[in-house]
């Protein structure tokens, strides 16, 4: 019947959307969770590459004058391949030491001026569509910022888990859906039975009416079938049907005659 | 036949709405259950790195100090520099030094009670897969083992924190399926059936001035066609088809759809305004806390100001036309809270709305109240108050959802799209003829000789806004939006926490709402229902004198929603029986025009009070004054009914 159709797809609706908004809040957790996670990593990567350079600024010595400063950067970035480039920078922005040779525009990017940082304590974090970008100052002696690291870390492989997340909650949603679904059709036509009996013994009643309607005087008179459910009585509702046809046939003869006489007088 | 709307309607809705409910907890369960596998594996590779991470940074630590030559098994301050390692990362549940004979070197554990670790536990754990192990170099000899346990449950545990978003979205999609339910079984059985009825019932009595359309008459067209027909064939032999017309009745199931979605709309900015009004303040001369509250303020003013002629305006321009004309002006006005750059526009703004909110409501609690059935007044009350509030509590969820996605100004021009897709549905629902078999001049007519006087001066009701009106309104704008708020900040509870009790608040009149106006309307009457409702409220805030914290704050709101929720639609219908009792000109209409109005000036009074003197006399004083205000107000409608039943003997 139509109403549980109905019912059925507005049901649906609505759970779709709901698992829709489920997904969406999960995956953005998700998405969260990890950033979050890959920023604490990147604070202590920061703080593991800054420190032999700290010893060094902390005697007096320059920035420049750590020894194998490369090769230590290179060997930091091959424990991840996320990281796409470290570079460690002296006051002025220069880039002193890097893991990027070419010191391409892509990479120096994440090279921020001293001042920028928003303490010189602190690790600074920031992020855009493409990369991840951790660094912090490095202090002399004085504790006066000399220069700092600064580190590129690619979004790539961390869009790429949060999309296989999107994907597969979408797809397990949507197997609980159909689940779902295909369990309420029958418990919803459980439901509605009242309902739905109600409306079928209304028709039911309304073609005996019919069927004597058309059948005349004489021929065989089918019960009705009484059922009483939600404040409805069938066996008034036939009651009323024959009452209105009766007096609408009374009316007829009445506005019939009426005419006559009219076209009489006529 | 009016009662057919409702009761298909509802009773269709009530058991569909149990089966939403299963099927949306269902599917939500399973995916739950999925999301924290999905989300298990896909950190697994993240939690490595982290925990590969530390055992490199342990690991470079103790070598260099290996390699300045210190003995492995003499790494004075290691417990120390391992702790300060476990609290970088919470997720390491211990840290293990051994060296090549398995003798534990340094071990540091997040939970002290535990035994040593020794070599065939740590072997166990191994296989648990939660243990990480990176070898110790001294020069090129292997001096030892750091063993890393791990919590993997640490990450995906913040996973958890979501659950309680997605239980107040399967809230908002069970309240959203339950009026959907009721519109879609109310225009597929309840209205077909009613008009059916109606028009049968006026042909088996002789008249034949009514038409259904077909299209609603759902599946009982074959039937309005046929009685249609009649009316047509009659109409054409008299040579009057111009007398006859389509069957026009109002329903309460017309307003309860876009009611829901326009109160959703409006109360968006239920979790956030003041702090958006806050941060958007640069006034010297007006305080933050004055900054948050002003919109707040310019609310309640706003809604007092239009009370008084609310009702008389939408009986001068019909229940429909007024909520349609409000729709444009509320849509602008969450405009323009959207793009409000300053505190005084976003306050004129949500003022405006206030405006409009005031006069759409009222036009569907008129129109409503048309529709009603003589004696199921505290019903509809009871249900179009559950569609406020159902509103109001999805409002303040999604708003709060959707402002931390989106943005705030995106939230209200979300809330205005809201807003115009409710008229949109209102435009095609709503009757622009309202049957009205409890309006003023039919009540009054049923009840004989009408006579002058004031219903404003009559005692029973000044009884009604003194002993009820008053305190439940200062209870609810003081207590609830006010007092809540900082008395539970005050305990150490964060915003979700607070939102979560205030949602108990909310929800209590949903769940019980709907049931207390049946009673109301039926066995036990509205007078004993207030005096029970003022009862358990004024308990529950009194209780705070004996008792305080986080928990019996929250029973405490939670009990007064349901006193509240007892006394809110029972006191309009028992101002109506007052108003029919009185048998006075226009009495029903001043006579809720001016407890409309008294709520709000009451809530204004009780807010400006309290913050005069909260700081002075403290919260719990306050809110056990307004409790023995309810307690007061009990007894004053008790005396009141007491008094009356006396005179009629």
């Amino acid at each position: 019947m139509t109403v549980i159709w109905r019912i059925f797809y507005t049901l649906a609706a609505i759970n779709f959307i709901v698992l829709a908004v489920f997904v969406f809040l999960v995956t953005i957790q998700f998405q969260a969770v990890l950033s979050g996670s890959i920023r604490e990593r990147l604070a202590v990567v920061v703080e593991n590459v800054r420190d032999p350079f700290s010893s060094v600024t902390e005697m007096g010595l320059p920035l420049s004058s750590l020894r194998n400063a490369n090769a230590m950067l290179q060997r930091v970035k091959q424990d991840d391949d996320a990281i796409e480039a470290i570079h460690v920078y002296a006051a002025s922005g220069e880039i002193l030491h890097s893991t990027d040779e070419a010191k391409s525009e892509a990479t120096t990017l994440s090279v921020p001026a001293v001042a920028d940082a928003p303490g010189v304590l602190d690790i600074w974090y920031r992020e855009d569509d493409r990369y991840f970008r951790a660094g912090g100052a490095i202090l002399d002696a004085a504790d006066r910022p000399v220069g700092g690291v600064s580190i590129l870390y690619s979004k790539y492989n961390a869009l790429t888990q949060v999309r296989a997340v999107a994907a597969r909650l979408a797809f397990f949603c949507g197997l609980g859906l159909l689940a779902t679904l295909l369990v309420s059709l029958p418990v919803l036509q459980f439901t509605m039975r009242r309902h739905v009996g109600l409306f079928n013994a209304i028709l039911e009643a309304y073609d005996n009416f019919e069927r004597r309607f058309w059948r005349g005087p004489g021929g065989q008179v089918l019960p009705v079938k009484a059922v009483k459910a939600l404040g409805v009585d069938t066996t008034e509702f036939s009651s009323l049907l024959d009452r209105s046809e009766q007096n609408y046939a009374t009316e007829k003869q009445r506005l019939a005659k009426s005419a006559g006489g009219e076209n009489e007088r006529g | 036949m009016s009662a057919v709307d409702g009761l298909p309607g509802r009773t269709a809705a009530r058991n569909v709405v149990f089966l939403a409910a299963l099927m949306i907890a269902a599917s939500l369960f399973l995916s739950g259950f999925a999301a924290l596998k999905v989300f298990d594996a896909a950190i697994e590779p993240e939690i490595e790195k982290r925990a590969n991470l530390i055992g490199r940074s342990v690991r470079g630590e103790v070598e260099n100090a290996l390699q300045i030559g210190i003995p492995f098994n003499a790494l004075a301050g290691i417990e120390r520099y391992l702790s300060q390692v476990m609290v970088d990362f919470p997720e390491v549940e211990r840290i293990t030094l051994i060296d090549m004979n398995k003798v534990i070197i340094a071990d540091v554990s997040r939970n002290p009670g535990d035994a040593p670790s020794d070599a065939v536990t740590l072997d166990v754990d191994k296989k648990n897969g939660n243990i990480i192990i990176s070898p110790m170099l001294s020069g090129n000899t292997l001096v030892g083992e750091i063993v890393l346990q791990i919590d993997k449950n640490f990450v995906s545990s913040k996973m958890r924190n979501i659950l309680l978003d997605v239980f107040v979205l399967g809230l908002i999609a069970v309240l959203l399926s339950f009026e959907m339910v009721i519109w879609t079984v109310s225009n597929t059985i309840g209205k077909p059936l009613d008009r059916v009825f109606i028009v049968l019932n006026e042909q088996a009595s002789g008249a034949f001035n009514h038409i259904i359309k077909e299209k609603a008459a759902g599946n009982l067209m074959r039937i309005a066609r046929r009685l249609s027909d009649r009316a047509h064939d009659l109409a054409e032999r008299r040579g009057a088809t111009g007398q006859i017309a389509s069957i026009h009745k109002a329903y309460f199931s017309d307003v309860r759809f876009p009611l829901f979605l326009y109160s959703t709309a409006t109360e968006i900015s239920g979790s956030f305004l003041p702090i958006y009004a806050r941060n958007s303040s640069t006034l010297a001369w007006l305080s933050d806390d004055m900054a948050a509250t002003a919109p707040l303020i310019a609310y309640l003013a706003a809604i007092a100001l239009v009370s008084p002629f609310s009702g008389l305006i939408a009986s001068r321009f019909g229940g429909r036309n007024l909520f349609l004309f409000s729709i444009p002006v509320t849509a602008l006005t969450l405009i323009g809270i959207g793009l409000g750059q300053s505190v005084v526009s976003i306050t004129l703004w949500h003022g405006a709305m206030a405006l409009v909110y005031a006069l759409a409501t009222v036009a569907c609690q008129e129109y409503s109240l048309g529709a009603a059935s003589k004696g199921e007044n505290a019903q509809v009350l009871g249900g179009y108050l559950f569609v406020i509030l159902g509103g109001a509590f999805c409002g303040a969820s999604l708003g709060g959802v959707l402002a931390d996605r989106i943005g705030i100004p995106g939230t209200f021009f979300f809330s205005a799209g809201l807003a115009t897709f409710s008229g949109v549905l209102g435009y095609f629902a709503l009757s622009s003829r309202i049957d009205r078999p409890s309006a003023p001049a039919g009540a009054e007519t049923d009840i004989g000789k009408v006579v002058s006087g004031n219903i404003l001066f009559r005692p029973r009701f000044l009884s009604l806004l003194a002993g009820v009106t008053l305190p439940i309104n200062v209870g609810n704008a003081v207590f609830i939006w006010f007092i809540t708020p900082l008395a539970l900040e005050a305990q150490g509870a964060g915003f979700a926490d607070i939102g979560r009790v205030m949602m108990v608040y909310y929800l209590v009149p949903l769940i019980v709402g709907p049931s207390f106006a049946r009673l109301a309307d039926g066995r036990i009457g509205y007078a004993p229902f207030l005096i029970a409702g003022l009862a358990i409220s004024g308990i529950a805030l009194t209780s705070l004198f004996f008792w305080s914290g986080f928990w019996p704050i929250a029973v405490a709101v939670a009990v007064f929603g349901l006193g509240h929720s007892m006394c809110d639609s029972s006191q309009y219908a028992h101002a109506i029986r007052i108003a029919e009792d009185s048998r006075l000109r226009n009495a029903r209409l001043r006579g809720l025009s001016a407890l409309r109005i008294f709520e709000r000036l009451a809530a204004i009074a009780g807010l400006v009070v309290a913050a005069v003197f909260l700081e002075t006399v403290g919260y719990v004083s306050i809110t056990v004054l307004i409790g023995v205000a309810m307690l007061v107000g009990a007894v004053i409608v008790a005396a009141a009914e007491v008094g009356r039943g006396a005179r009629n003997r």
